[in-house]
């Protein structure tokens, strides 16, 4: 048997839906903010597993190239940036939250509530 | 001259559509008007009037240019003619294309590129010469006319405006164009009608105008889409063209539904002797209604009967704007449009009939009106509908070129008479009653002999234009060719307006400007000391003696007198064929442009037309005797005892005639009742029904929303899980359903790319095959049963020669030949969901593109 | 079967199949320390699972990103809060929350099922896929102006971080219209 870019697809879903899952159910800030990486991360496979498939421009002296042959890599690498990111604002706001109402239960951030 | 060395004809010839020269005349007065529109405040009134005039100035130099330019290209076509051995007069006509504007819909399958394209032939050369010319004198006049108007600029503004649109009208060379000026006038009328706003009647006189006008306008419209539909055209030369053409002229003389039921439901009707000697041939053609119908729309614009309610109401405007559009332009539009589709109407011998009847009827009921008017812009404003009936009486017997040399004249003497009657108000503290005024003709002598010019002219004195034109008419009404009854009528009819308007006229002069001094003036009353030596005065005190000095005057007087010499000197412009055995310039010059019946009689018809030329004048000349002869004995002899007398012992007919037949009340109490009873109707139905519907609709949203305010909780998981079902329904939907497309694109050069595309998943099964002999087999791009598609590859697998099904996502292919190809899509879970079959025709187009599959 | 094959399906199942069973602990576990040593060890087999892929630049900052820097925010966190940061059960208004994550993960299923049949063609790598030469000349040329722009994005966060985190004792919490540091619930 051979691995093919369709098992990375179908594994990046079963994770994508562990983590959505996750996020759906679970009532802890923390968790929730984990659910989150753990999404972003399936979401990164299949970025990097689609540009190990990629198809390539044949170009007229018969060479096969990419234009730019890093795209799924480097998508992934602004992703990480982004997740870093959110990571440390999420969890910022997970402290200030807490300050707030003194739990991190994600029932208790209701006061847009009309 | 340089000019002469320079063959203009070929120049012109070599460039067509590039004669620019009408684009600037078109654009001047449309920049005059933004200028004096937006800045007009700001320039100052010296600014105004030298933007305005400048405008209109220079577009009437240049029209004169363009005139001369056209008579060279005259010239050098008809001599082009005589080397190829023609002797017609060919047409010779200088375009502009400024661009192209729009493709309209001819009919159910054909369409036309409209151009903004401005035509200069011999009709609208003379006519473009009538408006920027006489317009250029009324702006000059204006000038002391509203020198202490507050509204200056916006009334320049408007005249501006007013040339744009008129020349818009008279250049265009397509209905649409047209029509598009056409509505300018008509805006630029009600603007002008209602330049005093603040007072209600004259605001109320200028929606009057601008609505009676619309109904006029409602036939034009009908009448235009009509002729583009059979005619096969918008634009008046392809028109021209196409009314040689068998097929077009088979579809305009098609008989309506409506024609065939009237033929059915009254027997005779068709093969009615006596109406057809009556009126002409009667068909119920296209032709005939498109023909109708925009004579309907020139009723409206050129005020007759039954819509010429608007334009005596229409005096409430300033006075140089009832001579410019209210006399001398753009109320002979109708006649203008009329000319413009001769060539169509002589085709339609019943709707010519109709016109010259209605046109005759008009002529008489406004001057029996104008009879018993005291007010001088009143009894101008009947007259000019009455002599605009004149000019429709011409066109009705076919003779276009005579109705259009009424128009051409009359442009002259009615501008030069309103001019004059403005010039009175303004000397006399806006009084224009006659009863008031009297012996003006020692305080205005200029302004009392000009206008005694033009009455010359328009009462017909023998030598004057008005003769002339006027003798044209009804030389022509007499000697009717086609419908000599109807012909015989009209002259009747004519002769009666004619001494009618001789008397009226008469009479108006005698009492406004012959006798002591003017009436209002009550010496006892007036400071005498001081108001003579001050300019302008009249506005100053209003029982001052009126007098002509000041600058005002001035810039108003000079007009009066050009346009007074006009009147008497132009009418030899077209002498009379009897005298002189030739056309004359004018009739000549516009034979080309303005067909005439005569142009397809026979030669005995024509000599015995222009045989009845001197009787006709006879009785002109009579009429003239009788009219201004009874005016004088009347009024002068008897100092009006005898009118007093008549007025006396028939009281009920003079108050009849007096209120203008009450034809405004009768309107009253019919149309406009009716439509303020349908208005309550809607008015109603419009509360009830249609607020209802509104507010059902409100009730309807907070209801709904009442409903689905339980799921808004606040928590946010909730929300999500909203969201992780949707997307769960999204991904069974693209997993489940189908989502394929073939798409063929022919290739530049043949080969053909075929893709199906879909969602992930999807096993696609292609096969390529010859055509199946079966006709109902090879449908193109069918959407089919799986089992047949299955059949179909079963089938393209059993061909000689052919490759197996294949599958892939994406194929393609060139191909040579006709072939077939099915496809059948399997989804991830083996079940076959899809089966389309298209066949692919040679190098053709089709399909472009395919709807997806479902 | 070429080795090559035995040894990549042994890679990709073993780093899968730790894969989905960190996935599940981080989402599952009831201690928030053992959740972050469910993530840790999630982010770790990604990074094998990147190595699978020749993504060496980015296992690498994987690696240092996610193993180095968030794992371990998120373990300080966790610290700085102590007990509190485990939340009280879940038991309460479960049945909405139950129907979207199963919804969830019957779409992922489902949409598993429908992927692992893509089977594109596989091309050769090129010379230096991966490594950080060939992405970082590729980071520096066309995504120059992205690259920048995400030390932009970070150094924002980082302010943001600070300004949604610093402590506002004595002073009035706007949100509720009492003391910041007295509970409301």
């Amino acid at each position: 048997m051979i691995i093919h870019l369709g098992h990375y697809l179908a594994l990046s879903c079963v994770l994508f839906s562990i983590g959505a899952a996750g996020f759906l159910f679970r009532r802890n800030v923390l968790i929730s903010l984990m659910s989150i990486e753990l999404m972003m991360n399936a979401v990164n496979l299949t970025f990097i597993a689609a540009n190990r498939w990629q198809p390539l421009v044949t170009s007229a002296d018969g060479t096969a190239t990419a234009a730019i042959p890093h795209h799924g890599h480097l998508f992934t690498f602004f992703v990480i940036a982004v997740a870093a990111a959110e990571a440390a604002v999420g969890l910022a706001i997970v402290l200030a939250f807490y300050r707030l109402r003194k739990t991190v239960r994600t029932d208790a951030a209701d006061m847009l509530r009309g | 001259m340089k000019l002469n060395h320079i063959d203009f004809g070929q120049l012109l010839a070599a460039a067509p559509d590039h004669f620019n020269v009408l684009g600037w005349i078109v654009l001047l007065p449309l920049l005059g008007a933004i200028i004096n529109g937006i800045w007009g405040r700001r320039i100052g009134r010296q600014g105004v009037y030298i933007a305005a005039i400048s405008a209109v100035g220079m577009s009437f130099l240049l029209s004169i240019l363009a005139f001369a330019a056209l008579l060279k290209a005259g010239n050098h076509a008809a001599a082009a003619a005589l080397a190829e051995g023609h002797h017609h007069h060919p047409l010779a006509s200088l375009s502009y294309r400024a661009w192209d504007w729009f493709i309209a819909p001819l009919g159910p399958s054909a369409v036309e590129m409209i151009p903004v394209r401005y035509v200069v032939d011999p009709l609208s050369g003379v006519m473009l010469l009538v408006v920027t010319g006489v317009g250029t004198l009324i702006h000059v006049y204006s000038a002391g006319y509203m020198s202490h108007d507050p509204g200056y600029a916006r009334f320049f503004a408007y005249l501006n405006l007013f040339i744009f649109a008129m020349l818009n009208l008279i250049l265009g060379d397509s209905l649409v164009t047209m029509f598009l000026g056409w509505e300018g006038v008509g805006l630029a009328s009600y603007l002008l009608i209602g330049f005093w706003y603040t007072n209600n009647d004259y605001a109320t006189a200028g929606r009057k105008a601008f609505i009676v006008n619309r109904i006029g306008d409602a036939g034009l419209i009908l009448g235009m889409t009509i002729l583009a539909w059979k005619g096969g055209s918008y634009q008046f030369e392809t028109l021209r063209q196409h009314l040689t053409e068998d097929t077009f002229i088979n579809a305009l003389h098609e008989r309506t539904g409506l024609g065939h039921f009237l033929v059915d439901a009254i027997p005779g009707l068709s093969s009615s002797a006596s109406l057809g000697t009556f009126v002409g041939d009667i068909d119920f053609s296209w032709g005939g209604a498109a023909c109708l119908l925009l004579f309907i729309g020139c009723c409206g614009k050129s005020a007759q009967f039954p819509l010429y309610v608007w334009l005596p109401d229409a005096m409430a405007g300033p006075t140089p704007v009832s001579a410019l559009i209210h006399a001398a332009t753009m109320v002979t539009a109708g006649i203008y449009l009329l000319c413009r589709l001769s060539f169509l109407y002589t085709h339609f011998s019943t709707v010519l009939s109709i016109i010259a009847l209605v046109g005759a009827f008009t002529a008489l009921f406004a001057a029996t009106i104008a009879v018993t008017q005291v007010e001088l812009k009143k009894v101008l404003a009947y007259s000019t509908v009455s002599q605009l009936g004149f000019m429709f009486m011409g066109c009705g017997v076919g003779a276009f070129s005579a109705g259009f040399f009424h128009v051409f004249t009359h442009a002259f003497f009615k501008a030069c008479l309103f001019l004059g009657a403005g010039a009175v108000m303004h000397a006399c503290g806006d009084r224009q009653d006659i009863r008031q005024l009297g012996g003006l003709k020692k305080y205005l002598p200029k302004i009392t002999a000009a206008m005694g010019m033009a009455t010359l002219a328009i009462i017909g004195t023998p030598f004057t234009s008005g003769f002339f034109s006027k003798d044209e008419i009804l030389f022509r009404a007499l000697s009717n060719p086609f419908a000599p009854t109807v012909g015989k009528i009209v002259y009747a009819t004519g002769l009666a307006a004619a001494t009618l308007t001789a008397f009226y006229m008469t009479r108006m002069m005698i009492i406004a400007f012959d006798g002591e001094g003017p009436r209002y003036h009550d010496p006892n009353k007036v400071a005498h000391a001081h108001g003579h030596d001050d300019h302008g005065h009249g506005h100053g005190d209003p029982n001052a003696l009126p007098s002509e000095h000041g600058v005002d005057m001035t810039l108003m007087i000079v007009p009066v007198i050009i346009l007074a010499v006009l009147a008497l000197v132009t009418g030899f412009l077209g002498l009379p064929h009897f005298v002189f055995h030739h056309e004359g310039i004018l009739p000549t010059f516009l034979e080309p442009a303005v067909a005439d019946v005569l142009q397809t009689r026979s030669a005995e018809v024509v000599a015995h037309v222009h045989s009845m030329e001197g009787v006709s004048m006879v009785g002109g000349v009579l009429s003239w005797i009788i009219g201004t002869g009874a005016a004088i004995w009347v009024y002068k002899l008897q100092k009006g005892e005898p009118a007093d007398k008549l007025a006396k012992s028939v009281p009920g007919l003079y108050r009849l005639v007096f209120d203008k037949w009450r034809v405004d009340e009768l309107y009253d109490a019919t149309i406009l009742r009716l439509t303020r009873g349908a208005a309550i109707f809607a008015a109603g139905f419009d509360r009830y029904a249609i607020d209802g519907l509104v507010n059902l609709t409100g009730t309807v949203t907070v209801g709904l929303g009442r409903m689905v305010k339980p799921i808004q909780t606040g928590a946010i998981q909730v929300y999500g899980a909203f969201v992780a079902v949707g997307t769960l329904g999204l991904v069974i939907w693209a997993t489940l359903m189908p989502a394929v497309s073939i798409a063929y694109r022919p290739g530049a050069a043949g080969p053909a790319i075929l893709e199906a595309s879909g969602g992930p998943g999807y096993t696609y099964r292609w096969a390529f095959y010859d055509p199946d002999p079966r006709p109902e087999a090879n449908l193109l791009d069918q959407r089919c049963p799986v089992a047949r598609a299955t059949e179909a590859l079963t089938r393209a697998a059993a061909a000689p020669g052919a490759e197996a099904p294949t599958a892939t996502t994406q194929r393609s292919e060139s191909i040579t030949t006709p072939r077939c190809v099915a496809v059948d899509a399997t989804n991830a879970f083996g079940r076959h969901v899809l089966a389309r079959t298209l066949v692919l025709p040679q190098g053709a187009d089709q399909p472009a593109a395919n709807p997806p599959g479902r | 079967m070429p080795p090559a094959s035995i040894q990549q399906l042994a890679a990709f199942s073993f780093f899968a199949a730790l894969a989905v069973v960190s996935a599940l602990a981080t989402v599952m576990m009831r201690n928030p320390i053992r959740n972050a040593v469910g993530l840790f060890v999630h982010v770790l087999s990604l990074a094998g699972l990147y190595v699978s892929l020749s993504a060496h630049f980015l296992t690498a900052v994987q690696l240092i990103v996610y193993v180095g820097a968030v794992v371990v925010l998120f373990v300080f966190v966790i610290m700085l809060l102590g007990p509190a940061s485990e939340a009280p059960s879940d038991t309460a208004g479960r049945l909405p929350r139950g129907i979207g994550a199963a919804a969830m993960i019957a779409a992922g299923v489902f949409l598993a099922r429908v992927v692992i049949d893509l089977r594109p063609e596989r091309v050769a790598n090129p010379p230096g896929f991966g490594t950080i030469e060939t992405v970082g000349r590729e980071l520096f040329g066309p995504a120059m102006i992205p690259f920048e722009m995400a030390s932009v994005l970070l150094t924002a966060a980082i302010v943001g971080a600070f300004a949604v985190a610093r402590s506002h004792h004595g002073k009035v919490s706007m949100s509720t219209g009492e003391p910041s540091d007295g509970s409301s619930r």
